[in-house]
């Protein structure tokens, strides 16, 4: 499905090249989930990013390859990798009020994702927005989808850019720390509805999260990053349990222990193949 | 979850608008005033620049009786507002000509100026800003960023000089800095919005004529002023391009023009805001250059009333260019308020 191999990016500043990360290599296996965990500037964001072409200009991919349903991200032209993008790879961002464009209503972006991708008349677009809002849980979507970003609560938002980011029934999710700016009670919902969606589409997930108990509740696999490298990769179950390098160490041992902690769903959920 | 349904947001825009016009009669008050007793912080005696250094007593006390000026401070004050409410601005102290009648004549060519001037600098100052944003830390940034640099340090009548000098007196291409047209047309100098009218006329000898003399001022004006919608464009386009809203635009794959054109309007109320500021700007701003063409327009006017204490064109001026640019912030508001729907109306 994805398969990052050697993956290095480097970044411009004014005290000279940076490199953000580092020969990053993994790997997410049809319908699995993988997580990426680390710390603040361990690259996660980075690395998805380079994957997706997202690079800031003064940003750049240096060496690797990304290479999704056999062909390679990184050496695709721009346009390409354009039509990729929100098509067979669908994203969600970290803060949907920062996603969502603040002075065009819903339905506007609705159609602009649409259109991005597939030429389809306005009223199908609206009953497909309307289909797909429910879907994601979003209550009276007829209003929502006339309306603008502020006037949703951040749960709402995010559910919208969910809708969007799954309107062309994507392979491959990539979540960036999808529920970091949301409010604790409703994280828990954001993450049961992209784990839904993603087993109902049959799709594989890739999910950034510094959280290990996000990770260990679901995803198959996961890749441990530090410092622009990857320092741990494997299954859930061997890679907290037996953890073999310091850092993954360090990080288990960081969790807070708390009565609901997912420990007896270690073993990740189920593979759908 | 919604919190503002569409039918319980109507009124608070009709309030909000209300409200906001409400302000113009208060801050049009605060004008007048500061442009009443502005006057009297300018040194010099308008009777001795009328009579020269060598005047009696009696003389000045004779002209200061006929300009009224030997009258006390707040009559004078009380008389200049009922004179100003029935749009009454005086008599200039030395051409004896309505204030009025004046800007009649001076406002509309400094308005049809600024006009074609702004519409070079947004979309020359625009382009060069967005192309640094989008290559931002890049080749094209840093050599649209020069170009910012050297035309925002150059003075706009240096320009207009270097202008006269290049294409009027070596190439011959432009023609002579003598106003708005050549000599021999006359009395249709005096005609308002040259350009316009006579586009609209169809009068297209007159419309080559006066796009030619209208040439450089636009241009030394426009260049310079591009620079600060350059500076401007480039700060806020660049910072909307790093936005997670631009980011996730580009994620669900977007195409490149629609994504800049989120960018854009997102920053576009800054750009919006900088074409009010720098239209109040150049009313009176394009003094000089509007001197080197001898464009007699309202800043060249302005200009030689201070030079003269000639007080009620001072204090036209004033009230003139405060009121066109209150208007214009008045615009201005309403204009952000359909644009972005998240301002409150409260």
């Amino acid at each position: 499905m994805l398969r990052v191999t050697g993956l290095t990016s480097q970044f411009r500043g004014r005290a000279g090249v940076v490199r953000a990360i580092d020969d990053v290599t993994f790997e997410v296996p049809e319908g699995e989930a993988v997580g990426i965990v680390g710390e603040t500037g361990s690259g996660k964001s980075v690395t998805i990013r380079s994957v997706l072409g997202l690079l800031p200009s003064y940003g750049k991919v240096v060496s690797g390859s990304a290479e999704f349903e056999g062909t390679d991200l990184i050496r695709l032209h721009r346009s390409r990798l354009r039509e990729i993008r929100g098509a067979r790879i669908g994203f969600v961002a970290q803060n949907p009020f920062g996603s969502l464009n603040p002075v065009l209503s819903i339905e506007k972006q609705f159609r602009n994702v649409m259109r991005a991708h597939r030429r389809i008349s306005r009223s199908d677009l609206r009953d497909l927005a309307l289909e797909r809002l429910e879907s994601v849980q979003v209550r009276g979507p007829e209003r929502v989808l006339r309306g603008y970003a502020h006037e949703l609560s951040g749960g709402m938002a995010q559910r919208v850019v969910i809708a969007l980011a799954m309107l062309h029934d994507p392979s491959l999710v990539i979540a960036d720390e999808p529920t970091t700016a949301l409010d604790v009670t409703v994280q828990r919902q954001i993450l049961d509805l992209i784990d839904a969606q993603v087993k109902q589409g049959r799709r594989s997930l890739l999910l950034v999260t510094h959280d290990l108990g996000v990770v260990a509740q679901y995803c198959h696999r996961v890749v441990v990053m530090k410092s622009g490298k990857v320092v741990e990769t494997g299954l859930v179950a061997d890679v907290f349990t037996n953890p073999s390098h310091d850092y993954t160490r360090q990080l288990l041992a960081a969790v807070p222990p708390a009565p609901w902690a997912a420990v007896p769903s270690l073993s990740g959920p189920e593979v759908h193949r | 979850m919604l919190t503002a349904p569409k039918e319980r947001r109507r009124r608070p825009l009709l309030r909000y608008i209300v409200k906001r016009v409400a302000i113009v009669p208060v801050s049009l008050f605060v004008l007048g005033s500061v442009s009443f007793f502005l006057v009297f912080l300018i040194p010099g005696e308008p009777a001795i620049t009328i009579l020269g250094d060598f005047a009696t007593k009696e003389q000045i006390a004779h002209v200061n009786s006929q300009l009224g000026l030997d009258k006390p401070l707040l009559e004078r004050y009380f008389s200049f507002w009922g004179n100003l409410l029935q749009g009454d601005l005086g008599t200039s102290f030395f051409t004896n000509e309505p204030i009025l009648h004046e800007i009649g004549k001076f406002l509309p060519n400094t308005l049809e100026l600024v006009f074609f001037a702004l519409l070079l600098a947004i979309s020359l100052g625009m382009a060069i800003g967005v192309v640094g944003a989008y290559f931002a830390r890049r080749v094209p940034d840093r050599i649209m960023s020069g170009v910012t640099s050297v035309l925002q340090s150059v003075p706009d009548f240096f320009l207009a000089l270097v202008g006269i000098y290049v294409f009027f007196f070596l190439f011959g291409w432009a023609p002579a800095p003598i106003g708005r047209l050549p000599i021999e047309s006359g009395s249709a100098d005096d005609r308002p919005f040259l350009i316009i009218s006579s586009l609209f006329t169809g009068d297209w000898t007159t419309l080559g004529e006066a796009v030619s003399h209208a040439a450089l001022p636009v241009l030394s004006l426009g260049l310079v002023y591009a620079s600060y919608f350059a500076k401007t464009a480039r700060g806020s386009m660049g910072t909307a391009l790093t936005t997670p809203q631009v980011e996730f635009a580009r994620a669900c794959g977007l195409r490149e023009r629609t994504v800049v054109y989120y960018a854009f309007a997102a920053s576009r109320t800054t750009v919006i805001t900088y074409i009010a500021i720098l239209f109040g700007s150049l009313l009176g701003g394009a003094a000089i250059v509007e001197r080197v063409f001898n464009w007699r327009g309202m800043g060249q006017w302005a200009l030689d009333g201070v030079l003269k204490v000639d007080v009620p064109i001072i204090q036209g001026f004033v009230v003139t260019a405060g009121l066109l640019t209150l208007t214009l912030f008045l615009l201005l508001d309403l204009v952000v308020l359909l644009l972005d729907p998240r301002v409150s109306y409260e």
